[in-house]
């Protein structure tokens, strides 16, 4: 399951939205249920977000193998690049901290995300300590991972820090790959 | 760029020491090494210098070369960093060798820019150029020398590469003519600091006094120590009111609103100088990086690397080592050999008593020194340093935060707790590494409680390997039981806030053979100038009150603890006594005691968990005092043996309950 919340057909290769799927409403055996069936084939896929074994299996899969598009994409942000999105919409991390906007706690691994402002919660000490680290506005980062801990990289560096930490600060723009770019 | 030629008053003199100076796991401590000849501890994982190391320089005369712990920025955030400030504040100086990363060229230049401030002689060593050519960083260094006006040596150190020409530019050093210009407000603060400092009657600074005065109004502690000790009274009070005024113009913190205008310069600097920043990072390596911080392959890996090591220490070392050379080589060769040439040698029974009898400095203090713990502290060392040159700990702290989390710390306790099962006095001192002082005390408490040192390590994993893997299992479980409740609840005792975790994760990297044979030596070297004295003293204490009869005095006194509450046998109460000088010794003792066959699978587990959460030893205390406080080192005695003997005493009732190995 993408970012989106769109699953693709293992079978058919359709692209649907996993959640309201109308066909499950009908469905006798919905309860307890944790796949979904394809709208184009019928194929049942199975929903990660119900399933936790599904989960586990694919945050095993996904670490075991390099993010795909992350070397045969071009270089983001150039014609032919990945899509990228403005954080300008409320998200997970908006509903949990009561603000509105993306942080780099909502930035889904495999993303690259462009550095906005320190939110109030980070302490001075703290601030300065990821400006030195080189975690200044304006630049591009790729998330690598956020559990046990957010990891980011940057120029030829990955920090780890605890996700608290990264809710705490604003992204501007999101984008696929991990392509490392900045804005230089 | 904003920067002009400066005119400053204070420019240092050019007597002193030369201060390496960098962000921590750039090399700083190779380049120590290859200028000096000496050797320090180096390692893949920030944290390891958190002591200054000093050496003459080779190819300059009369010159002392001082390696500083790794800073990330200035003002100072953790102790350790504090301690590189204090160099630069009270240390003669004669110039600055700045070790940065080529391949992270703008964080380097943020530090590059606050020392360039300083006004004393100052040369970068753009380290790492193997791994900043290997990702496709090219750095323009001719141009980035003309911009800052200091020379930039390109330098490989761990192959030698760039060392002689570090030489000739330490050489000809002279002051950098580098200035940045801050926003209006702060620029005049800063020079009415400078005019209260003039007034004030400071006219020579350790650093100029522009640097001074930005790292006064950036909340330094240092800093502020230091014009503490130099102003008295009245233009103190005129600094300290003039940064409060200075911070009502801003809505950020000073220190926040400094660092950007040096961001801001710095990203110009790096944008005119990079030729080309790299092509991203690749190969396995970086894939094997991922999946140790992965929550899941990441425990995998985990258990595979303590299983590794308790196979290479605890069967290797403790098993086969051990085997070797205490029933082999000592047993039946030097002991006899040693005994029957005292006996023909000295004439007096006592001496003969002491040097080779029953507690004889030679039969016990050497021969638990050398053949029981020497070959486990080996190979722990070695294992150790080659999981130090790997790179893995750092990602160790970030697998491990949510652990720490629970104990109220964060995941960089784990540099320290880990280097604590090497030696609980080295760790005590890294504790350093980490941020607030809760955090150092928190951590102080559990190093001192149950985190075991390699030597006892090696002993208990040695008995406890013998019965069998349940065994095994009890203690670890409930040392870390013990670990976990007592961190739990001292996490909530003490005020303060928890700092969150932020780590940089260096490259996995492959250790370098001769790195890890050189550490590995250099720190059996310490340990038995640390051990063998502490060894012999408790075998001379143990002599004496073996023959003045007190042995079997305190044998009687401790009877109740340790044969009515413990459930071992009254001899156990010696190994108990020595465990006061070193608890690898007591434990060795009760080893000696298993083999003869006075205790059964229970004692054995009861004796390991008591001795595994007793004080560590005399040295430990000691540093504990030095780092801390007497207080804090008393009071940590006086909590954990009661302690140790009241979870050991609940074990032993516990696993007879349930009649377990009796």
């Amino acid at each position: 399951m993408n970012a989106q919340g769109l699953l693709t057909c293992s079978l058919c290769g359709h692209r649907f939205a996993a959640a309201g799927h109308a066909a499950c409403k009908s469905c006798p055996l919905q309860m307890g249920c944790e796949v979904v069936c394809c709208p184009a084939c019928g194929y049942q896929t199975v929903d990660p977000r119900k399933s936790l074994f599904g989960r586990l299996a694919q945050t095993l899969f996904n670490a075991s193998r390099p993010r795909r598009g992350a070397h045969r994409r071009g270089r983001p942000g150039r014609a032919g690049g990945g899509l990228e999105i403005h954080a300008s919409r409320p998200c997970r991390g908006a509903h949990r901290s009561g603000r509105l906007g993306l942080t780099l706690a909502d930035v889904p691994p495999g993303w690259q995300a462009k550095i906005g402002r320190f939110l109030e919660g980070i302490p001075p000490e703290k601030r300065v300590q990821l400006l030195s680290y080189g975690l200044v506005p304006n630049l591009w980062v790729c998330v690598v991972q956020h559990s046990p801990v957010t990891v980011v990289r940057l120029d030829n560096t990955e920090l780890a820090l605890e996700m608290e930490l990264a809710g705490e600060i604003q992204v501007l723009s999101i984008r696929e790959g991990l392509e490392d770019e900045n804005s230089q | 760029m904003h920067c002009h030629t400066p005119s400053e008053p204070n420019l240092p003199s050019n007597q002193g020491s030369i201060a390496l100076v960098g962000h921590p796991n750039v090399g700083k401590s190779v380049i120590f090494q290859k200028l000096t000849g000496q050797h320090v501890a180096i390692a893949n994982y920030p944290g390891t210098t958190v002591e200054l190391a000093r050496g003459a320089a080779r190819g300059l005369p009369e010159t002392v070369v001082v390696d500083t712990p790794g800073v990330i920025t200035f003002p100072p955030q953790s102790e350790d960093e504090r301690v590189t400030a204090r160099v630069l504040l009270y240390e003669p100086l004669r110039a600055i060798l700045q070790v940065g990363d080529a391949k992270n060229l703008r964080r380097t230049l943020l530090l590059t820019v606050q020392l360039a401030e300083m006004g004393l002689p100052l040369v970068l060593a753009l380290n790492m150029m193997d791994e900043a050519e290997t990702r496709g960083v090219v750095v323009n260094q001719t141009l980035l020398a003309e911009y800052l006006s200091i020379p930039v040596i390109p330098t490989t150190a761990t192959r030698g590469r760039g060392v002689e020409e570090l030489y000739m530019a330490l050489q000809a050093g002279c002051a950098p003519q580098f200035r940045l210009v801050y926003p209006p407000e702060i620029e005049a603060a800063i020079a009415r600091s400078c005019a209260r400092l003039i007034e004030a009657g400071l006219l020579r600074t350790p650093v100029a006094s522009r640097a001074l005065a930005l790292l006064w109004l950036c909340g330094d502690p240092v800093t502020e120590a230091w014009l503490k000790e130099q102003l008295v009274g009245e233009p103190f009070r005129e600094l300290q009111a003039l940064r409060a005024d200075l911070q009502l113009s801003f809505v950020e913190p000073l220190p926040v609103v400094i660092q950007q205008a040096r961001l801001g310069y710095v990203e110009q600097l790096a944008s005119a100088v990079v030729v080309t920043s790299g092509h991203g990072w690749r190969g396995s390596g970086e894939r094997l990086g991922r999946l140790t911080t992965h929550p899941v392959w990441g425990l995998l890996i985990l258990a595979a690397v303590l299983y590794g090591l308790y196979w290479f220490v605890g069967v290797f070392g403790a098993g086969t080592l051990v085997g070797l050379l205490e029933e082999n080589l000592f047993s039946r060769l030097i002991n006899p050999w040693v005994g029957t040439w005292v006996n023909r040698l000295v004439p007096f029974p006592f001496l003969t008593d002491l040097l080779v009898g029953e507690y004889g400095l030679w039969t016990m203090g050497m021969t638990y020194a050398l053949a029981l713990i020497l070959p486990i502290v080996a190979t722990f060392f070695m294992a150790f340093g080659v999981l130090e040159d790997s790179g893995y700990l750092p990602r160790l702290a970030a697998l491990s935060n949510r652990l720490f989390q629970f104990l109220g710390l964060n995941g960089k306790a784990v540099l320290p707790m880990v280097l604590g099962l090497g030696c609980v006095t080295m760790a005590t001192l890294t504790t350093r590494v980490l941020e607030s002082k809760r955090e150092r005390l928190l951590v102080t408490l559990l190093l001192a409680l149950a985190v075991p040192c390699s030597a006892q390590l090696g002993v208990v994993m040695g008995l406890l390997a013998g019965i069998s893997l349940g065994a095994t299992l009890i203690w670890g479980g409930v040392v870390f039981l013990v670990l976990l409740a007592i961190g739990w609840l001292a996490a909530r005792l003490m005020p303060g806030e928890r700092t969150q975790l932020l780590v940089e994760l260096p490259p996995l990297r492959w250790p370098v053979l001769s790195n890890v044979v050189v550490k590995t030596l250099a720190r059996v070297e310490w340990y038995l100038k640390e051990v063998v004295p502490l060894f012999l003293l408790g075998t001379a204490l143990m002599f004496l009150l073996d023959k003045t009869g007190l042995l079997a005095g305190v044998i009687r006194v401790g009877e109740p603890l340790v044969t009515g509450w413990l459930g071992l046998p009254p001899e156990a109460s010696a190994a108990f006594l020595i465990g006061f000088l070193r608890r690898d010794f007591g434990a060795t003792g009760l080893f000696v005691m298993e083999s003869q066959g006075l205790l059964n699978s229970l004692q054995v587990v009861v004796a390991m968990v008591t001795i595994t959460l007793f004080i560590p030893c005399i040295a430990s205390v000691m540093m504990i005092a030095k780092e801390r406080s007497w207080g804090t080192a008393l009071g940590m005695v006086a909590l954990i043996t009661p302690l140790a003997f009241v979870v050991g005493g609940l074990l032993n009732r516990a696993l007879l309950l349930i009649g377990w190995g009796g």
